[in-house]
């Protein structure tokens, strides 16, 4: 009976229970379409998921602490517009733009903190990050308007594209990349104090002051950490295309926190996991993918997302309510 | 005895309104102060000065003689003092022996060392008499319960001053007597001075040293326990006496 039981938590922990049903649901697809266990096809779902998923684990960084990135979007297009600006307009190296636009990236995520930590406790009113970052969203896909007059900018070298499509191995480079990141994270959430208070800020930032943990500080690298991440994929996106376009970003908001609340991590702070962020970024690129495959129209994208993310988050609701009954 | 702690006309005001008006005392090792004062006598406002939370606009504090500045809550933390609230600052989605070395954790070879908090929290939990699994979730335990936990952790890491604004009210009468020993037992094990909030003169009357009372701000009473009654607290907490020494109460309008 103990084992039934352990089993029964196990599988109520949302990353578990998720990782099952997309295995389940990708065998399905198989047997409709075989071509969906192809190696093309399989390179496709390596590359794109691993995109979604470093998306969704900078989000992760947002969400946990107790705010939400709602520029994502608006980063990933100052991003890769940014790097043919620098690259195709100025003549920069490669690896300088790069690496300017990253800190431009986590220059972002940093004045996101700022705003946060000046109307955070012990403020008696505060305001919500997601004011700003709103703001950002609007602010950072004009300023790529502006400065391209909407055009999209061609004329890329292949080395360009080598940052998206190299293959390390057999393993497409965004995999690579995404287990990287997937390891720091781990290292800092469940090796490292930071991880710790990462989730007490979100938790609880007002106790978690009182305990004495420098709350402003974690908010500025975990949102700083998250806004570079968007940009990392925002330029890994634009290298994907050979294209710096401010067509690239914006459709990419609403998915991606799908893809976090799908991946178990909360609205409310506090509450996540990288693997759970991971199998979010997947999951919602997974439905993409099933639509191609099984070439539905792709209007079904939308449908098929939203009744996810609905249900999961319920499927959350129920097993956390169920939790508390139990309890008490 | 020795003296632990001792502020030197503490000042704070809140815009025009004073809430700390030239607050000085002493605090010893193994004593237990009882603060009293009616609601917005500055109980807090001081309590929250001593604990780092923010500045006075005037005054000095001594530790072990020497003055201290507090930058921060986590500052005065690491000089050895420590704070229970009323409304517990546990966070409740964490396990025990997170709540614990929050702030202050237990790093091995580069990494936290789950296992060693797990181990001392437990331990320090039990010194005070209560025995609870560190993996257990804090918003799984009672009122009464999170004091525990609350003041074995004060136990564990307070070296100087223990603090406790509240830390009885809203308790059940069970909850309230276990409360009060763990208070009284970690003043015989430790050697911290302790200083105890309350709004209930009879929690804390059999186990204070001393009480000291304010009044708008103000003391207007520091006396050992023996010397002193219900009665005469109970009116210097109104503050009938004050009003026959006609005491120029316009400065608090
Ligand atoms: N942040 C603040 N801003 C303005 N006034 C405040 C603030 N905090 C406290 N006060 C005022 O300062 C005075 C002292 O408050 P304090 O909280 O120290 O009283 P207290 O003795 O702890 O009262 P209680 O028994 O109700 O807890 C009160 O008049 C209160 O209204
Ligand atoms: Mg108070």
């Amino acid at each position: 009976m103990i084992e039934l039981n352990t089993f029964k938590r196990f599988l109520a922990k949302s990353e578990v229970n998720r990782t099952i049903l997309i295995l389940i649901l990708s065998f399905v697809i198989f047997i409709i379409n075989p071509f969906f266990y192809t190696g093309p096809n399989f390179r496709l779902l390596a590359t794109w998921g691993s995109i979604h998923a470093i998306m969704v684990l900078g989000e992760m960084l947002y969400l946990i602490p107790g705010g939400i990135d709602l520029s994502l979007g608006g980063v990933i297009c100052i991003s890769n517009v940014l790097v043919g600006v620098f690259v195709i307009d100025n003549g920069l190296p490669i690896w300088l733009a790069v690496f300017i636009v990253l800190l431009i990236g986590a220059a972002i995520g940093f004045s996101s903190a700022l705003f946060a930590n000046a109307f955070s406790p012990p403020l008696k009113f505060l305001l919500p990050v997601f004011i700003y970052t709103i703001m950002l969203n609007f602010v950072l896909v004009g300023i790529g308007r502006i400065i391209t007059g909407a055009f999209p900018i061609y004329g890329f070298t292949e080395s360009y594209s080598l940052i998206s499509k190299a293959k390390i191995g057999p393993l497409p480079i965004t995999f690579v990349y995404l287990i990287i990141i997937v390891g720091i994270f781990s290292y800092i959430f469940y090796f490292r104090p930071l991880g710790w208070h990462i989730f007490a800020t979100g938790l609880n930032d007002e106790v978690a002051r009182k305990v004495g943990i420098n709350v402003k500080k974690t908010r500025l690298i975990a949102f700083t950490l998250g806004s570079l991440l968007q940009a990392f994929a925002g330029i890994i996106i634009g290298s994907y295309l050979s294209v710096g376009s401010v067509l690239v970003g914006p459709e990419y908001l609403l998915p991606i926190l799908a893809g976090a609340f799908i991946g178990g991590i909360s609205l409310a702070g506090g509450e996540g996991s990288p693997y759970g962020a991971v199998v979010g970024g997947f999951a919602v690129y997974l439905i993409e993918n099933i639509i191609v495959v099984l070439a539905l129209p792709s209007f079904w994208k939308e449908v098929a997302t939203g009744l996810f993310l609905f249900f999961f988050v319920l499927f959350d609701f129920y097993q956390k309510r169920k939790r508390i009954f139990t309890r008490a | 005895m020795e003296e632990i702690i001792r502020t030197e006309n503490l000042t704070k005001k809140y815009d025009t309104m004073v809430a700390l008006d030239n607050v000085s005392f002493v605090a010893h090792k193994k004593e237990i102060i009882g603060l009293v004062g009616d609601n917005g006598a500055g109980k807090s406002t001081l309590i929250n000065i001593l604990v780092g939370l923010f500045p006075p606009d005037e005054g000095k504090i001594f530790l072990d003689g020497r003055e201290v500045r507090f930058t921060s809550p986590g500052d005065a933390r690491k000089r050895g003092i420590e704070i229970v609230y009323q409304f517990s600052n546990l966070i409740e989605g964490m396990p025990i022996y997170k709540n614990f070395f929050m702030g202050r954790e237990i790093i091995n070879r580069g990494i936290l060392d789950n296992k060693a908090m797990r181990k001392e929290s437990e331990y320090a939990l039990d010194e005070i008499g209560i025995t609870k699994s560190a993996d257990q979730l804090v918003e799984e335990l009672s009122g009464g319960q999170r004091q525990a936990v609350s003041l074995g952790r004060a136990f564990h890491f307070g070296t100087k001053v223990l603090l406790l604004d509240e830390p009885t009210t809203g308790l059940s009468l069970k909850e309230v007597d276990r409360t009060l020993n763990r208070i009284k037992l970690i003043r015989d094990k430790a050697n911290m001075s302790i200083i105890f909030v309350t709004h209930n003169l009879r929690h804390i009357m059999p186990i204070a040293d001393r009480i000291m009372v304010l009044y708008h701000g103000e003391k207007v009473l520091d006396k050992e326990t023996k010397h002193t009654n219900i009665a005469e607290l109970t009116k210097m907490i109104t503050a009938r006496i004050k009003e026959e020494e006609h005491v120029d109460r316009t400065k608090y309008i």
